[in-house]
């Protein structure tokens, strides 16, 4: 096969993909959760830095204005939760921070990567608490992870066209995603972040 | 100059983007994957990418890069972060038998970085240094993977079908 050959033939075959234009508004979504979380960071060690400096950056911090002009930290939050559960085991791992979405879906940002939608188990529950973080409960009412601190389940991705997928990929949780992190038992936590 | 808004430009280059993302990767779904990824780190840069001569090219290497990353991120995965007593693999929920082209199976022989630069060079016609920019190494290297790359491929019995 000669270059001219190869390139003719990967003209041939790239032209069999296909885009999802939908994929643009989760890309949107997605990238604006990353800079929410990133503001909320900042305003975390704001007061440490502000004993500094005498008040300053905390005061540009929190003047930095929103990407969209809204402000989430009290908007209702909602998971995606398993309709049933599928019995299977996984060996995948997903650790990172809880994340609440613009459309205040929990989900989990690994460290430096982007956002996953996740299927949490059946019965799992989620609320705000009186900071207006929100808080992931098991069904026994026990917190288990708050919004923006750090987290760890066992399970594995699943696409939603599979037999294993146990959640509704039309649930805006899903955020549209091809593939799901689908929580499964035993899993473990890493902490639950204050 | 004028900043298109992202959406903007997200939809019009949309598509050629996945068409790489189809080239680089074995199945549909990592593709998108790829492109999504992909897709928000531009969301997140867009104030100085948009200022580029040529952001389209920029964001193809970007891509080319991302696919390298991800393929070594799920390398290291798989060898080192199951569950003890956990099963080998899990389900993407995909047919175990997926009809593809022959390219598709020659392609699925290279490895990430020899892919990217066939893809890169043949595909989307950037140069050597170009290539070399976005993978992060010589140009040499560039040329050698490239010519390992092909030789491999006219080696494969799926590249034999399409010579």
């Amino acid at each position: 096969m000669d270059e001219q050959a190869l390139r003719e033939a990967l003209r041939s075959e790239a032209a069999e993909h296909a885009f999802d234009p939908a994929a643009v508004g989760r890309a949107i979504e997605r990238g604006r959760a990353h800079r929410r979380r990133r503001r909320t960071a900042l305003l975390a060690v704001a007061p440490v830095v502000a004993l500094t400096a005498a008040g300053g950056v905390a005061a540009v911090l929190r003047s930095e204005p929103s990407d969209d002009g809204t402000e989430a930290a009290s908007a209702p939050v909602q998971l995606l939760t398993q309709l049933t559960n599928p019995g299977l085991v996984f060996d995948a791992r997903l650790e990172g921070a809880l994340t609440v979405t613009d459309d205040g879906c929990v989900a989990i940002t690994p460290i430096g990567g982007a956002i996953v939608p996740v299927a949490w188990p059946p019965e799992w529950t989620v609320q705000r608490d009186e900071d207006g973080r929100a808080v992931v409960y098991d069904p026994r009412g026990g917190a288990l992870a708050r919004e923006d601190g750090p987290v760890g389940v066992g399970g594995g991705m699943v696409n939603a066209a599979a037999e294993a997928a146990a959640f509704d990929p039309a649930h805006p949780c899903a955020l549209g995603a091809s593939r799901v992190f689908q929580v499964a038992e035993p899993l473990y936590l890493l902490g639950f972040g204050r | 100059m004028t900043m298109p808004p992202f959406e903007d430009w997200a939809h019009a280059a949309g598509p050629s983007l996945r068409r790489v993302a189809g080239l680089l990767c074995d199945h549909a779904a990592d593709a998108d994957d790829l492109v999504q990824e992909t897709l928000v780190k531009v969301y997140l840069r867009w104030s100085r990418i948009s200022r580029l001569d040529n952001p389209d090219a920029y964001v193809r290497a970007m891509l080319a890069n991302q696919h390298v990353s991800m393929r070594r991120s799920q390398s290291r995965d798989r060898r080192g972060r199951r569950w003890p007593g956990a099963p080998a693999e899990v389900s993407h929920g995909e047919p175990a038998v997926v009809e593809r082209s022959a390219l598709a199976d020659a392609l699925a022989g290279l490895g990430a970085r020899q892919r990217a630069v066939v893809v890169l060079r043949y595909y989307c016609d950037l140069s050597d240094e170009q290539i070399a920019d976005a993978l992060g190494c010589s140009q040499r290297t560039v040329r050698s993977q490239a010519s390992r790359a092909l030789a491999r491929l006219r080696t494969t019995a799926a590249a034999e079908e399409l010579g």
